[in-house]
């Protein structure tokens, strides 16, 4: 075998057994690669069928019609159980490949939190889900609920409700009954916990419901109530005061029972809740949201003009906000403490200051957190920019070091703000594929908006936090809690930088 | 220059057994703490002896046997338990499907390649990507194997392929013995492959996952729930006892590997483009036919040794049994884009300086052999090999021996 | 509207090839092709008889227009599809078994009954009568338009070519010479595993 071309196959067998451990080192990168060529994603099929509509729901209006109360007892420990924040609709689907019906109708509801209380039999012990659904426009159906004195609603009368699911976390199935009682069939239940989202199957065994096949626009009316056992409909009685059992905040007798329901766009929950009429003795009248199997309904609308004209705002905004820092720094820089001096010197963008100040605090006390969180954080931006892709590696992973020992030893609220969100910002900056720590950045945002959600004051702030844990979501490839950080931002006023990552997502 | 008994000199030996501790250490030693740190030393220190002692002694197959054993053994109780954690059961539920979070075996992209290219979503509930078995994970790690050494995967880092392997060496003698002419038997793999194909592409998804996959035995299978559960059950153990243990037992013969893995049949085809190569040195080869006679896949046949084709068929997985077998060393790995087994590129300066007398013509004279051997395709062969298997399976052997620590010290075998 | 069915088979045709693929693919290779002849004559069957399954559905569909649409439904249509992948199944057994020469009496009555010919026809008519989903875009169209069963027959005999365009290259398989007594051997079992796939799985499977 010729000299040269021995030199030359030794060489490639060097370089492909070389390869082979890098390609694991790497992998992060070259999964990103690969990603940019293919573009993978999952068959429908399995997960329930194409989503044909999402419905986004704002965070914290589980309180019906504005002043609801949870009931006393300790189930109901926190808020959110009852809070609907997404209700997807997907195709029907048939023939449908590892599952355990092979035609059927997927719903997904998803809530902001979900706890298993009672020893449920799925671990989403609080709500009880209510879902009427119009599919053939005026010819049949219903106003009035399955039984009135659960809900205590009524139905608009343009889209009277054919079929009605009740889904809960107590029975192994949920039920499907048709307005005139005739159809009574089970509709299958999932749950997934790290989603907090309640799967129901429709199973199309039967001719009327197997209607939705030929791609009709259908109506949906989501109704959310706390689950009773004993109460009427499953549902939880809501009276003037919440007691053990019944939750409190109603207003009259025809006050309804539901904590959270979906509206279409242009009305408000509380407005539609309390439109109950004293004087008719009528319950209030909810109205539907609309699906269309043909294409993408739903509530997100993405403004590409809007999108633009903030994002300039928001350039310009931050422009101005740097030079007003810098030039108000040399003034108060000398009455500020130490760790304040850092934290401005860091936002006006003096970094090479800010890590001198930083320096000398630690001389003096190593464990200061906040000069911990804003050297790691420092040192990370420093390694962000050298070209060398190893000491890039060491710096980021030094800083990390520091930041998490920041995060250990905050003791108080600011510290805790101060140390989250240094770490919170490098985990979103750098490369997932390398450092894996988009997880923990969204974490950390989340625990530093609770924290400033807490503490009042600056309201603004808090939902740029939760947008900017959605963002470290969206990089951990986590899109559906993504879109739940950015419901928890909306709650907040709204500052340029959450509008712009609101519309950017088609969240009005 | 390797030598007359096939093992590498001492400081080959000692040089590259550093590099491969070096590269297990970072895959199973660094940034583990307390039990996981002290089975990963463990694990490490038991591949650095069968590696060292693979290379000293030139026993390639017999302590690749010992490798892949251990990778076999030691993967199934971890990942059963890690499902078990993750969803409290090894079976198969609608709900993982709902979330699509399966992890990717490798054998189904026979099924589900081309279903998946027409379909442009993967016909299979498997996590896509920021997961340790993703389907992106799993395509890397195929691509990067099938350029390396094709169907070598099936002898050095399948995790499945130690059963079968290690239960065709257990008996002494075939007691069912099959004629190295049967092509029918020797191709059924390529059979399965087709019927595989075909039978994914009209439904979409992986029917061998589905319907004949042994290895759902000791991984996660569907529950049973009717007639068709029933029958994939039944199908299932049948294959994992009769064709993983039973058949390899009686014939001594890969019979899973070589009859029903349609993943094999296609790298046989793909991995005609490996790097890696079998090559026989026809001048040295004297038509003893013990090669045929120890090749555990059928892959050496009368034919291709009388025809003096220099390399064995397509269905070879470069385990080495041949390479340990034949009585003059006519057998060896090679690079693509040679006929011969390669020779090195030190070896004039290896000669020179061994011709001369002088302490340091002696030193440089092992130095350059050393680099001959070190940069020989057998020895980069097996340190590819070597590094993509441990890698491949050990962390779920790490994951094992920390379990069974913690089921002494704790009670239980789970983790979380 | 027939500009619309050409448009839809040619954009919908490889749905058709990942029907038809697997059952005309190892029938083609494990048949003897020496010659282009053969290879043209077996595939021109096998169109013919997915014509003349369209044809006769396209006319019943047309005839039925929205009346049908009640009857129509995933039960129905895995009804039919199981019924045609039964006998599909047994055609693929009959001709696997055929190529063993396993001797017996069994093996010998269906290797005088099998002709490759009355295969490719049947297996191509029984292919086409499986109700994939732009059948499925194809048959709602009909039903929609309600003109008839001549109108029927015409939109699916122009949906049909559309479809048969990625069949062309099935035209040069006599050419692969390589190994090819591999291939047919391989072929041949293969369709005995199909078959037996094809029958139970999906043929008594589904009519369960």
């Amino acid at each position: 075998m010729g000299k040269y071309k021995n030199i030359l196959l030794t060489a490639a067998g060097v370089l492909v057994t070389l390869s082979i451990p890098l390609s694991f080192i790497f992998g992060g990168v070259l999964e990103s690669a690969v990603d940019s060529i293919l573009h993978a994603k999952n068959d429908p099929r399995f997960s329930g069928g194409e989503e044909i509509a999402r419905f986004l729901d704002p965070v914290g209006d589980d309180n019906g019609s504005g002043s609801y109360e949870y009931p006393l007892n300790s189930m109901f420990d926190s808020k959110g159980y009852l809070d609907l924040v997404r209700y997807v609709v997907h195709k029907p689907i048939t023939h449908a490949p590892w599952s355990d019906d092979l035609d059927f109708w997927q719903l997904a509801v998803t809530f902001d939190k979900t706890a298993n209380a009672d020893e449920s039999v799925y671990s989403f012990s609080h709500p009880v889900i209510h879902i009427y659904i119009d599919l053939d426009g005026k010819v049949g159906g219903s106003v009035e609920t399955v039984d009135p004195r659960a809900e205590k609603i009524r139905f608009d009368p343009e889209h009277p409700w054919d079929i009605m699911i009740q889904l809960d976390g107590h029975h192994m199935m949920g039920k499907l009954v048709s307005f005139d009682g005739k159809i009574k069939k089970p509709v299958r239940v999932y749950f997934d916990k790290e989603k907090n989202t309640v799967y129901g199957r429709i199973i199309l065994d039967d001719q009327f419901v197997k209607m939705v096949l030929d791609g009709r626009k259908t109506y949906h009316y989501v109704l959310i109530g706390g689950y009773d056992h004993l109460g009427q409909g499953n549902f939880l009685t809501v009276k003037k005061e919440s007691t053990l059992r019944t939750g409190g905040g109603a207003i009259s007798e025809l006050s309804t029972n539901v904590f959270d329901c979906l509206v279409p766009k242009g009305k408000i929950q509380k407005d539609v809740l309390s439109s109950f009429d004293e004087k008719a003795g009528d319950f209030a009248v909810v109205y539907p949201v609309e699906v269309d199997s043909k294409g993408k309904s739903g509530n997100s609308v993405r403004n590409d003009a809007e999108i633009a004209r903030l994002t300039a705002l928001l350039e310009k905004e931050e422009l101005a906000d740097r030079k007003k820092k810098q030039n108000e720094l040399p003034g108060i820089v000398q009455k500020e403490s130490p760790e304040n001096t850092v934290a401005l010197y860091f936002h006006a963008g003096e970094f090479q200051k800010a890590e001198q100040t930083a320096d000398k605090i630690l001389l003096s006390s190593p464990d200061n957190p906040i000069a911990l969180a804003y050297k790691g954080s420092l040192l990370a931006m420093k390694g962000g920019k050298t070209k060398s892709v190893a000491e890039a590696m060491r710096m980021v992973n030094e800083g990390y070091v520091l930041m998490d020992k920041a995060v250990r030893l905050a003791s108080n609220d600011v510290e805790k703000i101060t140390a989250c969100i240094a770490r919170g910002s490098v985990s979103s900056s750098v490369p997932e594929s390398v450092f894996m720590k988009s997880v923990q950045g969204a974490e950390d945002f989340s625990e530093a908006a609770a924290i400033s959600a807490r503490l009042g004051g600056m309201q603004m702030q808090t939902g740029e936090l939760y947008i900017n844990a959605c963002i470290c979501l969206e990089k951990a490839g986590q899109n559906d809690k993504a879109e739940l950080m950015c419901m928890r931002a909306k709650q907040y006023p709204l500052s340029t930088y959450t509008r712009v990552n609101l519309l950017k997502r088609g969240i009005e | 220059m390797i030598t007359k008994n096939r093992g590498f000199s001492l400081p080959t030996v000692i040089f590259l057994s550093l590099l491969m501790f070096m590269n297990t250490g970072l895959f199973l030693i660094a940034r583990n703490q307390g039990l996981k740190l002290v089975s990963g030393a463990l694990i490490t220190a038991v591949l650095i002896g069968i590696f060292a002692a693979m290379m000293y002694t030139g026993n390639i197959s017999r302590y690749r046997r010992i490798f892949f054993a251990m990778a076999a053994f030691l993967f199934f109780p971890s990942f059963i338990a890690l499902l078990i954690e993750q969803r409290g059961t090894m079976t198969i539920c609608a709900d993982t499907a709902i979330k699509s979070e399966n992890p990717m075996c490798h054998i189904t992209f026979a099924g589900i390649t081309i279903p998946s290219l027409l379909n442009q979503a993967v016909t299979y509930p498997v996590k896509i990507s920021n997961y340790f078995a993703s389907f992106y994970s799993m395509l890397i790690i195929w691509i990067v194997a099938t350029l390396a050494f094709g169907r070598g995967w099936c002898s050095w880092v399948c995790f499945y392929g130690g059963w079968d392997d290690t239960f065709s060496r257990l008996s002494k003698k075939e007691r069912i013995k099959i004629s190295s002419k049967n092509d029918k038997i020797r191709y059924f793999g390529f059979t399965m492959l087709i019927f595989i194909m075909c039978a994914s592409l009209v439904t979409m998804t992986s029917v061998y996952c589905e319907w004949i996959c042994p290895w759902k035995t000791i991984t996660e299978f569907t529950p049973v729930t009717g007639i068709a559960s029933m029958i994939m059950f039944t199908v299932m153990i049948f294959t994992f006892f009769g064709f993983a243990i039973v058949l390899p037992f009686f014939t001594r013969k890969r019979f899973q590997c070589m009859t029903l893995c349609p993943f094999g049949a296609l790298q046989s085809l793909v991995g005609k483009i490996g790097f890696y190569k079998v090559r026989i040195d026809t001048d040295k080869c004297t038509k003893c036919m013990k090669c045929v006679r120890v090749c555990p896949t059928m892959s050496l046949n009368e034919e291709c040794i009388n025809e003096k084709r220099g390399k064995p068929l397509i269905t070879c997985t470069m385990c080495g049994e041949c390479i340990s077998e034949c009585p003059s060393k006519a057998i060896d790995y090679s690079f693509r884009g040679t006929k011969k087994c390669g020779a090195g590129i030190f070896e004039s300066l290896h000669s020179r300086f061994a011709s001369r007398d002088g302490i340091l013509s002696r030193i440089a004279a092992v130095i350059f052999r050393s680099c001959d051997e070190i940069l020989s395709p057998r020895a980069l062969f097996i340190f590819a090999a070597f590094t993509f298997g441990m890698i491949m399976s050990s962390g779920f052997g790490v994951s094992t021996v920390e379990r069974l620590m913690n089921l002494f010290i704790n009670g239980t075998f789970l983790l979380k | 509207m027939l500009k619309e069915a050409l448009l839809l088979g040619l954009s919908t045709g490889t749905y058709c090839a990942m029907f038809c693929a697997p059952v005309l693919l190892p029938f083609l290779f494990s048949e003897e092709l020496n010659s282009g002849k053969k290879n043209f004559k077996y595939i021109i069957l096998f169109l013919a008889g997915r014509l003349v399954g369209y044809i006769a559905i396209g006319g019943i569909l047309g005839a039925l227009g929205a009346y049908a649409l009640g009857y129509i439904d995933p039960v129905f249509e895995r009804k039919v599809s199981g019924a045609a992948f039964l006998v599909i199944g047994i055609i693929m057994l009959a001709a696997g078994i055929k190529f063993q020469n396993a001797g017996g009496r069994m093996c010998a009555a269906v290797s005088r009954m099998y002709k490759p010919a009355g295969a490719a026809l049947v297996l191509g008519l029984l292919t086409g009568l499986n109700l994939c989903p732009p059948f499925f875009a194809a048959a709602s169209r009909v039903f929609i338009s309600d003109g008839g069963a001549l109108q029927g027959v015409l939109y699916f005999v122009f949906f049909f070519i559309g479809t048969s365009v990625y069949f062309l290259p099935l035209f040069g398989v006599h050419l692969i010479k390589k190994n090819m007594q591999y291939v047919r051997m391989v072929s041949r079992l293969a369709m005995i595993l199909l078959g037996v796939y094809f029958a139970l799985v999906l043929g008594i499977g589904r009519l369960v």
